[in-house]
């Protein structure tokens, strides 16, 4: 028998061993096996102590009265435990998951609103941004036009023109 | 209810940002307000330096022509130049086509003969008085196009387009 000890994985045969679910045949190879292998035999034993004290151990007994006291204590908290604190743990207390969802729909909502929308253009300082001079033609031919139209308010000087 | 909860604490977070942004809608037919300097106000703000870089890329001729212009500009009187500043940036504030169409009719109205420009400026005159929406009333009204005819009546619009609301 390969020793599950040096070999990876076998490991697993030594603590079913232990815990005395190998078949009569796989368990009388692995008892030959540890009548040989000093490792295997000092790893086995260490278990089945540490076992062995598990099986031993008993749980203190609770006190008759332990959920009465326990219940009384939750409701002492929960009179003293400021407003938003209540409310925080009220909500925090269960699965937030939808809430989040929603929470997160909204906010993408809301980036979408800021970044889609169509907003005025940030004020430009006016040296700012270089004059194309296409651009100041085709303005000027404008204001020229604005020019021979005069302004509504100002009809003598238009005229004049 | 946690859901509800999460909505309205989102809601309540957003309301004040969306409210920001909430400008009225210009009235139909009205120029948008648009943000920013003009190219004249640029213009007007520029070093004699990055005039001369903006005017030593040009050809001769063109640059010698484009001089001339922006003297001529400059030697308006200042009042001059702030009128013709306010109604660019109405004018700007225009649609693409509905520049094109501003600069059709002030061709037309530039053709008519002056007694007549006299009348439709002043008419002009005192719808820049009236608010947009009014304006637009008057326009259409029965008495409009008993006096004015059809394109009188657009190029109106599109003179009561380049005044700034009062």
């Amino acid at each position: 028998m390969e020793c599950p000890i040096q070999s990876r994985g076998k490991k697993d045969l030594l603590l079913d061993y232990c815990s005395h679910s190998l078949d009569a045949k796989a368990a009388a190879e692995v008892e030959a096996h540890l009548a040989a292998c000093p490792d295997c035999k000092a790893w086995t034993d260490a278990h089945m102590r540490t076992w062995s004290l598990l099986d031993d151990w008993q749980a203190a007994p609770i006190s008759p009265d332990f959920e009465r006291r326990l219940r009384e204590r939750i409701a002492l908290d929960e009179v003293h435990t400021p407003w938003w604190k209540a409310v925080w743990l009220s909500f925090a207390a269960r699965p937030l998951k939808p809430a989040l969802s929603a929470a997160l729909v909204c906010l993408l909502l809301l980036a979408g609103l800021l970044f889609v929308r169509p907003r005025s253009a940030p004020p430009v300082h006016p040296n700012q941004e270089t004059i194309d001079a296409d651009r100041l033609e085709k303005a000027l031919d404008d204001v020229d036009l604005l020019r021979q139209v005069g302004a509504p308010g100002e009809t003598k000087a238009s005229e004049a023109m | 209810m946690r859901m509800l909860i999460a909505v309205a604490w989102v809601l309540l977070m957003v309301a004040p940002v969306a409210a920001q942004d909430d400008e009225p809608p210009p009235p139909p037919g009205a120029p948008r307000a648009l943000a920013g300097p003009t190219i004249l106000d640029r213009l007007e703000a520029m070093s004699p330096e990055q005039r001369q870089r903006l005017l030593e890329k040009l050809p001769p001729e063109r640059r010698q022509r484009l001089e001339a212009r922006l003297k001529a500009y400059e030697s308006l009187p200042q009042s001059e130049r702030d009128r013709l500043r306010r109604q660019f940036d109405s004018f700007r504030a225009m649609t693409p086509e509905q520049k094109e169409n501003a600069r059709r009719l002030f061709r037309r109205f530039m053709e008519l003969p002056p007694g007549r420009r006299q009348v439709l400026r002043r008419e002009a005159n005192r719808l820049s008085q009236l608010p947009w929406p009014r304006r637009e009333e008057l326009i259409s009204s029965p008495d409009f196009q008993h006096r004015f005819s059809p394109e009188e009546r657009q190029i109106l619009h599109a003179l009561a387009a380049i005044t700034p609301n009062p």
